[in-house]
């Protein structure tokens, strides 16, 4: 699973008791007390089923970008001779994201984040997505051609809003920011080609 | 012009003025800026919920001024979930950074946002997510209700 470059730090604020507000980074462990909670704690317990809700509300519009290029096939000629060659090529890109948990199109906080999505874009967000066929492509003597693949990517930030029937750590309400990339149903990979010398 | 709460029938008349200094010293708009208010201290800033909440205060409900939550936001905070008692429990009249311009709102925690209009009609409730409150409400919210 990717990490971002910049991680979005959590900011779990406590709330309905005058008490603390509590902010743990993604994935750390502290010492909890009375009032302060780390991320995985709190979304590790949404995943268990333990909150009344847990509910991703999106900040800003869904933001896209071009995914990183990646070596989807390839085919090396080292005749003296220009070939027409069949190349086959595959490649695939899932979701990361800034919680530290299990955060699968299957957990709680996947389909709750999958929910969102679909309420607040009106659009379908796609956990894992794959291309795959075969070209065919002249490949000149004593040379590689490459194809890579990319992938036009989404990111969303937003907050988790997760409610407890009874107060956990003092507290009904707990907010947790974070970040995803993915995609959306429908988002293109962009396919290009390179030729370079051949090791042959 | 600034936000002013009232919780019930009691209005939270100190609001006026800490909205008032808020938007005299705002800076000219660049990047979208991102406001809290709360309904139980009558506090504004655009640095952070730190200033402006009670530490018990939750979130009743965020408005923004771009479609699908983009641009200014504001985050309304309240002393207590909405009691869902069919009246609206919060009400804050939006100032100049806000009034006329609520494109997109989110209902938080058990609030359900309205929007209320200078000619009295009003819109909702909003119960969700909402990136895109339609062409009739588009702004024209001059005052914002959560029940």
């Amino acid at each position: 699973m990717n990490t971002f470059a910049h991680r979005v730090v959590a900011v779990a604020v406590a709330a309905l008791t005058g008490t603390t507000i509590a902010i743990a980074a993604p994935g750390t462990a502290s010492a909890n007390h009375e009032g302060t909670a780390t991320t995985r704690e709190l979304l590790d317990l949404c995943n268990q089923g333990r909150t009344d809700s847990c509910d991703f509300r999106p900040s800003g519009g869904i933001s896209t970008f071009n995914g990183p290029r990646q070596l989807a096939g390839s085919s090396t000629n080292c005749t003296n001779f220009n070939q027409t060659r069949v190349i086959r090529y595959e490649a695939s890109q899932g979701t990361s994201h800034s919680f530290g948990v299990d955060f699968s199109a299957g957990s709680k906080i996947g389909k709750s984040f999958e929910w969102s999505i679909q309420t607040s874009y009106r659009r379908e967000w796609t956990w894992n997505d794959t291309t795959s066929d075969e070209l065919r492509q002249d490949v000149g003597p004593r040379s590689r051609v490459i194809i890579y693949a990319s992938k036009l990517r989404s990111r969303v930030s937003g907050t988790y809003e997760l409610h407890f029937g009874s107060r956990y750590k003092g507290h009904y309400y707990w907010y947790v920011n974070g970040q995803v990339e993915g995609q959306t149903r429908g988002q293109p990979w962009d396919m290009s080609s390179e030729q370079v010398r051949a090791s042959c | 012009m600034g936000f002013l709460a009232k919780a019930g029938k009691a209005a939270v008349l100190g609001t006026v003025t800490a909205a008032v200094t808020a938007l005299l010293t705002a800076a000219p708009a660049q990047a979208a800026k991102h406001c809290d208010f709360s309904t139980s201290t009558g506090r504004y800033s655009c640095s952070g919920s730190g200033s402006v909440r009670n530490p018990g205060d939750v979130i009743g409900g965020k408005l923004f001024t771009g479609l699908d939550y983009s641009g200014d936001s504001l985050t309304i905070w309240v002393p207590r979930p909405c009691p869902k008692n069919d009246q609206v429990d919060y009400w804050v009249d939006l100032g100049g950074d806000m009034r006329n311009k609520v494109s997109s709102v989110q209902a938080w925690s058990s609030c359900w946002v309205w929007l209320y209009f200078a000619d009295g009609q009003r819109d909702g409730p909003y119960k969700g997510n909402e990136p895109d409150v339609g062409t009739w409400a588009n702004d024209r919210a001059v005052t914002v209700g959560l029940s």
